[in-house]
């Protein structure tokens, strides 16, 4: 973008035209974008750095923050930080002394320059406290998308696909600029899109089709769409070469639920048609066999903890056939009576979807000849999180699999890793590992490897094995065990402390994450919280330090730019982009990568800062082949000499050395592309290239991972997660979400049916991961955006209670009640109830103002919510006072 | 609720717009009715004047409404088109021929002379129903607003206007002693067809299709207007008729119920019915219906 | 003869307000006036209900209901069929608030700022003073045009002489250009596609086209 600056004061937002024909939008920004100027400008702001003066902290008291120096915040910020060093980094529990936490979607890290420089500097940080991962994100999608095809973030190939069916994505209001452009482009061209929701979203209205399912009820739908594909529709109708050959389908399954394997090489075994016997499934001119059961003369399994069993003369059933077999309860009839869907709109979807799915079409992209397969199925947030999303991304995937759309143009791709590496090409992070499947790195649950003691809060390598542990893996760890179990551990598990020293940055968990009260409650037990203050706030509430950074138009920070990542972020250049100043900080805001070098130089870190700044965690490395900027490892350096070294070595690499800009030359130029070869937007060629399977369907080594964890967890007398155990199943069993609800609420000791509605919640594109909700500019445009603010209620139900437009109304949940007031909608369900966005502030200048409701306020945060990969869906419980035209 | 989403309120004219509308209904043709009286030999320039004043008033209010008070005199610069300005216009000669006549009745102007102010007060006259006409136009130029808009809301209004200032007619007779019979048929012919209209008025709006919350709102004040401005005008002007002694009590009265009803009516008119309708949609967009061959 | 003219993509158009809040910025207005906003409105009833994002604002009428009855002639209609309002001139009456069928004039009575009684740093310098009091709307930036056109640039073709709300749509819903130049965008756009005004039974003939289906599969 591009700002407009009058007199020294930034006056206007504008698209950069400059970027037409690279940025998949053109060049446009969001709407967000144009609240910045106001951003930087809002009187409510912290200007200086203040220290708290109350020591005590709560919701109703009194921080006393009064400004203070840099030298002094920073000083009384590093003399702890010494302290802690001084003590071990790690504390007598084994969990990190410093704990950090940032807003979502990766969206801080853009922002906070070269901070984690200092962190990679410190050593040992405690990312489990979480602000809403897990809960707010597409949780499941993050961790199974990865997993089977390197997809952090999963969408459709939208400039090529022709049928999408949406269980609930809401892409139009949170896929950014990028997914807007692509889908307004896709439906002029006449793409069908069938959003499945409770409630109208934007994305729904912008469909072709809306259907109003019962929340929480996809996994059913999605299950009887397999069940017809799989026993209503014709074989021919399915990518038979794509399952024989890309997937592990034709692996022979045994009598334990484990793959059946040759007994020398432990392969798993396939049914080879030709010699009719079973081979190991890589071996040379077999004709691998997708369906039926076979005699196997000799085979082994491999089961938990290296159990293996040896047969002769056994029976070996395909995976296809397994999964087959375990879909045919799910018809649409059956689907129908949970879900509210009609039976006969679920065959034609599925019917529909086969039929555009083009089986055995070719495209030709950069020279390459791939599949076409123009379809795709995306999820959303609420379906992606706590129990059933499991269900659902893995029938998402298996619904791409059956007609071959998985990772071909048209189909559903991904567009980023996070949890493997390289982040920055998806593809370069597959090699081949067991099975004749990606290696993917999991923690360990062997008896020797399992880490027993937690070493973060959230426990995410104890707990879930899926998640690897990487950097990013502890941040998408269960984030709210994290806040559940230092007030309330569970049976059999090491008491949890809280951090020494905790820092915030862009992140409001007191407002964004579940059971916000109590929350913030346990935000007042951290014993000493450093926040990056933008206003005051529901958490910096009880900060004892806050230290005011330049914001979006004042501070400088090269960011790569194209190739795939994100949502929907798929371009066909690649580079970086660099936010200048557009207009100096005010008051005695400073630039974030200043405030880190001088935490670093402080702490005595500064050749560990460089040299991680050095490595790339400024997101750009300063050395690779052909060029070295790196840093003099004892100098703490000016943020632009740093900046410009990034830039110098960000156009060396891009350019294979050819080209060299330093930041005055990004200063007037802003970015510096090269191209992005279209085919890498997606996996299969790679997959191909390496003769790899996806590992679908069946789930083999999760199962067998899982009971490893069961054996874990009960040799430690743990047996609170017994429920999300189950979920290791090598084919899912349909979970009855709204009846594990119900039995949650029965074990608080309420009837759940005092609380008649399903109270779900939406993203909207002024708001959502915008870190603004004091921008008046925002809250006024979304005024035109029906239920903003408000408590969006069908209007079948609305006349029902007798209510108006604009009536007050109480919710009351099992936990909480809040008030808010009624937008009534024909496009919301009779027995849903919707608030959008996350509100309910009563700290944040503005915010607290505007009385809106929020869902947090009234979620249970609960071990029974909590799924097996440590997420909780947006879905609660409620009934409805009406309080009429007053509160 | 999103803007346009469902009807909504205008609030761009307040009750200072509606005192406009009662100041000049009134005062406007409380001048036709005073000049009539004229040629009947009743009474003229103090009630005259007091139309006169109502416009005044009038206006005074819708001046306070405007934005930019101070630049008032920009209202005459498009006589080609907008009542507005025509109004404006008019009521320069009208006060000015006004002011004439109730001087020259009152012996002010010409006082050695026995001058009759007929000349300048049927100009005048003439001017206030060309005045009473624009105020109707201004009504019937807000086409954002079906009640206002509506054919009927000017007849409604105008004949509104002419009750009014024959109610305060009546009145002022019966301050100044001379009210005749004939001046309480008048009003119960006024009255009479005033509610044939109103009946008029609402069958044709709710035809137009205009929005509840208007009709609703003309709905609420309905039996209001109609017992106050219309019942209780008949029954006082009956027992006028039945109780000669109290007839000019009874008289004054059924004027002032009748002039209050048709305030009423512009109050609600302008305050509370001005409603202008959701956004209608009359094709919604095709999003995705053909199957595509894109990428193929 | 030039007649510039905005078409709405409502295909396209996913509600997402960014054009409204580029013409804040754009236009300095206050707090509540919103000379470009997108409505969010339902058609229908519960299940068969379709929600519709519909960009609006001036429609640019070729035969203005608030050009006649403005007493000041304050609001003016140019030969490229821009209507425009002179706020110098402006005694803000409302006449042309209440006559417009289209909701898109604004008065704001008094001083309005984003966050209470006196203006932010950006205010002091953005928020336009001459609006307070007067009527006021979309003129289709035309500060732009005119500029961009003595710049020889091409108004919907050019960002520099195209309207703001334009340039920052987002999925690509908004155009603009000259209706009577037939190689113009927005005349191509026309032709190929299903399109409708806002009350054309008004016979105001807005210079607002919404296109609602059509186009080469």
């Amino acid at each position: 973008m591009k700002v407009k600056v009058k007199d020294g004061v930034a006056c206007e937002i504008m698209p950069n035209f400059d970027a037409e024909g690279i940025h998949p939008a053109n060049g446009k920004c969001c709407v967000k974008a144009y609240g910045a100027v106001q951003k930087t400008y809002n009187p409510n702001r912290v200007l200086t750095p203040m220290k708290r003066t109350n020591p005590n902290k709560g919701q109703n008291e009194d921080p006393g923050f009064v400004p203070i120096s840099w030298d002094e915040a920073l000083d009384t910020i590093c003399d702890r930080l010494s302290k802690i060093r001084d003590k071990g980094l790690l504390d007598d529990a084994g969990l990190p002394r410093v704990a950090a936490t940032f807003g979502m979607g990766g969206t801080p890290v853009s922002y906070m320059g070269t901070f984690p420089a200092f962190l990679s500097a410190w050593g040992p940080i405690d990312f489990s406290f979480g602000s809403g991962q897990g809960v707010k994100c597409v949780h499941a999608e993050h961790l199974y998308g990865e997993y089977w095809h390197r997809a952090f973030i999963v969408c459709s190939d939208t400039p090529h696909t022709r049928y999408i069916v949406s269980f609930g994505a809401n892409v139009e209001a949170t896929g950014g600029t990028c997914a807007v452009t692509r889908h307004a482009d896709a439906r002029v061209r006449g793409l069908k899109r069938v959003e499945i929701e409770p409630h109208m979203s934007v994305t729904a209205a912008a469909s072709s089709e809306w259907v109003p399912i019962k929340p929480k009820t996809d996994n059913a739908f999605m299950f009887a769409m397999l069940h017809t594909m799989l026993h209503e529709q014709g074989r021919e109708m399915l990518d038979l070469p794509f399952l024989r050959d890309r997937t592990a389908s034709p692996y022979l399954v045994g009598p334990r639920g484990l793959y059946l394997r040759d007994p020398q090489t432990r392969k798993p075994l396939v049914w080879d048609l030709g010699s009719e016997c079973a081979v190991p499934f890589d071996t040379p001119g077999a004709q691998l066999a997708l369906e039926g059961r076979f005699p196997v003369a000799h085979a082994i399994d491999v089961g938990a903890d290296d159990d293996v069993a040896t047969y002769a003369n056994v029976d070996g059933e395909t995976a296809m056939s397994k999964m087959v077999t375990q879909l045919a309860p799910y018809t649409p009839e059956w689907a129908s009576a949970i879900s509210d869907v009609p039976a006969e709109t679920i065959r034609r979807i599925a019917g529909e979807y086969l039929e555009h799915a083009c089986i055995g079409e070719t495209i030709e992209i950069d020279g390459k000849v791939l599949p076409f397969r123009p379809v795709a199925v995306t999820l959303g947030k609420t379906v992606n999180n706590g129990w059933g999303a499991y269900d659902c991304v893995w029938a998402r995937t298996v619904l791409a699999m059956l007609v071959g759309a998985l990772e071909v143009p048209g189909g559903t791709i991904g567009t980023s890793t996070r949890l493997n590496r390289p982040q920055s090409n998806r593809l370069k992070s597959v090699t081949p590992g067991d099975d004749g499947f990606m290696a993917t790195p999991l923690n360990p649950t062997d008896k020797e490897n399992w880490a027993a003691t937690p070493t973060g809060r959230n426990a995410h390598a104890t707990l879930v094995p899926i998640l690897g542990n990487s950097g990013w893996a502890q941040a998408l760890g269960p984030t709210h065990l994290a806040w559940m179990f230092t007030r309330h551990p569970p049976e059999n598990w090491p008491a949890p402390t809280y951090p020494d020293l905790w820092f915030v940055y862009r992140s409001n968990p007191s407002i964004s994450f579940f059971d916000s009260e109590e929350l913030a409650e346990s935000v007042a037990q951290m014993p000493f919280i450093v926040a990056f203050a933008y206003t005051p706030d529901e958490t910096n509430h009880m900060a004892d330090i806050l230290l005011p950074d330049a914001t979006d138009l004042e501070s400088t920070q090269l960011i790569r730019m194209g190739g795939t990542k994100f949502v929907e972020q798929l371009w066909k250049h690649q580079g970086v982009v660099l936010r200048q100043p557009a207009v100096t900080p005010r008051g005695e805001a400073r630039d974030f990568t200043w405030i880190a070098t001088e935490l670093a130089r402080r702490t005595g870190l500064l050749e560990g800062y460089n040299g991680a700044i050095d490595r790339g965690a400024g997101g750009m490395a300063l050395k690779g082949k052909g060029y070295d900027f790196s840093l003099d490892p004892d100098t703490a350096y000016e943020v632009d000499e740093i900046w410009d070294r990034a830039c110098k070595a960000a156009t060396a690499r891009y350019s294979n050395g050819e080209k060299v800009h330093g930041l005055d030359w990004f200063e007037e130029h802003g970015f510096f592309v090269v191209p992005f070869k279209q085919v890498d937007w997606y996996l299969y060629p790679t997959m191909v290239e390496q003769g790899l399977r996806f590992e679908l369907p069946y789930q083999e080594r999760l199962f067998r991972v899982g009971q490893e964890l069961s054996n874990r967890l009960h040799e430690n007398g743990v047996h609170w997660w017994d429920e999300q155990l189950k979920e290791y199943a090598p084919l899912p069993d349909w979970c009855d979400v709204l009846d594990t609800w119900d039995r949650a609420v029965t074990n608080m000791g309420i009837d759940p049916q005092e609380f008649p509605f399903w109270l779900i919640t939406t993203k909207s594109m002024q708001y959502a991961a915008g870190n603004n909700v004091s921008i008046q500019l925002m809250d006024e445009v979304s005024q035109n955006v029906r239920g903003h603010g408000r408590i969006l209620i069908g209007a079948i139900t609305a006349r029902k209670l007798g209510l108006r437009e604009d009536d007050w109304v109480e919710l009351s949940s099992p936990i909480a009640k809040t008030r808010g007031r009624v937008a009534i909608s024909e496009g919301v369900r009779p027995d849903t109830l919707v608030v959008p966005g996350q509100f309910g502030h009563w700290a944040t200048p503005f915010a607290k103002d505007l009385k809106f409701p929020s869902l947090n306020s009234l979620a249970p945060m609960s071990l029974d919510l909590t799924d097996s990969t440590g997420s909780g869906a947006d879905l609660v419980r409620v009934s409805i006072t009406v309080l009429g035209d007053a509160a | 609720m999103s803007w346009g989403a469902t009807s909504r309120l205008q609030r761009f004219w307040d009750i200072r717009a509606a005192c406009n509308f009662i100041g000049g209904g009134t005062g406007s043709s409380l001048l036709v009715w005073a000049t009539l009286g004229l040629f009947a030999g009743l009474p003229y320039f103090p009630v005259a004047l007091i139309g006169l004043l109502f416009v005044a008033v009038g206006l005074f209010m819708v001046w306070l409404e405007t934005g930019k008070p101070w630049r008032a005199l920009y209202l005459f610069f498009r006589p080609q088109t907008s009542w507005m300005t025509r109004e404006g216009i008019v009521a320069l000669p009208l006060f000015a021929l006004g002011a004439v006549s109730v001087f020259i009745d009152a012996d002010v102007l010409l006082p050695t002379t026995s001058s009759s102010p007929a000349v300048p007060a049927v100009l005048a006259a003439i001017l206030a129903l060309a005045f009473l006409y624009c105020q109707l136009r201004i009504l019937n130029s807000a086409r954002s607003l079906p009640a206002w808009r509506e054919p009927r809301a000017m007849a409604l209004v105008g004949l509104s206007g002419l009750t009014e200032g024959f109610g305060i007619y009546l009145l002022l007779g019966a301050i100044l002693g001379f009210v005749a019979p004939a001046m309480m048929v008048t009003l119960m012919v006024l009255v009479i067809a005033r509610a044939v209209v109103w009946r008029a008025y609402i069958a044709a709006l709710g035809r137009s299709g205009a929005p509840e919350s208007a009709m609703s709102a003309l709905s609420a004040m309905r039996n209001g207007f109609l017992i106050t401005g219309h019942a209780l005008p008949v029954v006082l002007i009956f027992l006028a008729y039945s109780w000669p002694g109290m007839a000019t009590t009874f008289s004054a009265l059924a004027g002032v119920t009748a002039t209050l009803g048709g305030w009423l009516l512009k109050i609600v008119l302008v305050t509370k019915a001005a409603y202008i309708p959701k956004t209608a949609i009359p094709k919604p967009p095709v999003r995705g219906r053909r199957s595509s061959s894109a990428g193929a | 003869m030039t007649r510039y003219v905005m078409v709405a993509d409502l295909r396209r158009c996913v509600g997402c307000q960014t054009c409204t809040a580029a013409c804040k910025l754009a236009n300095g207005t206050p707090p509540g006036a919103q000379w470009r906003r997108v409505l969010d409105i339902e058609v229908g009833e519960y299940p068969n209900v379709k929600r519709v994002f519909f960009p609006t604002g001036c429609q640019h009428c070729s035969k203005p209901p608030c050009l006649d009855v403005c007493p000041s002639g304050a609001t003016q209609q140019r030969d490229d069929g821009i209507v425009s309002i002179d706020y110098d001139v402006c005694i803000g009456c409302a006449s042309c608030a209440v006559a417009c069928p289209y909701g898109a004039r604004y008065i704001v009575d008094d001083e309005r700022f984003a966050y209470g009684a006196s203006p932010t740093v950006d205010e002091a310098v953005n928020i336009n003073p001459d609006l307070v009091g007067v009527a006021s709307k979309c003129n289709f930036c035309v500060d732009l045009i005119d500029a961009g056109i003595a710049a020889g640039l091409t108004p919907g073709k050019d960002p520099e002489a195209t309207p703001q709300c334009v340039n920052s749509c987002i999925s690509g819903a908004m155009t603009f250009g000259d209706i009577d130049d037939p190689e113009s965008n927005v005349t191509k756009l026309l032709r190929d596609t299903e399109h409708f005004r806002q009350k054309e039974d008004e016979g105001t003939e807005p210079g607002f086209y919404y296109i609602w289906d059509g186009g080469p599969p």
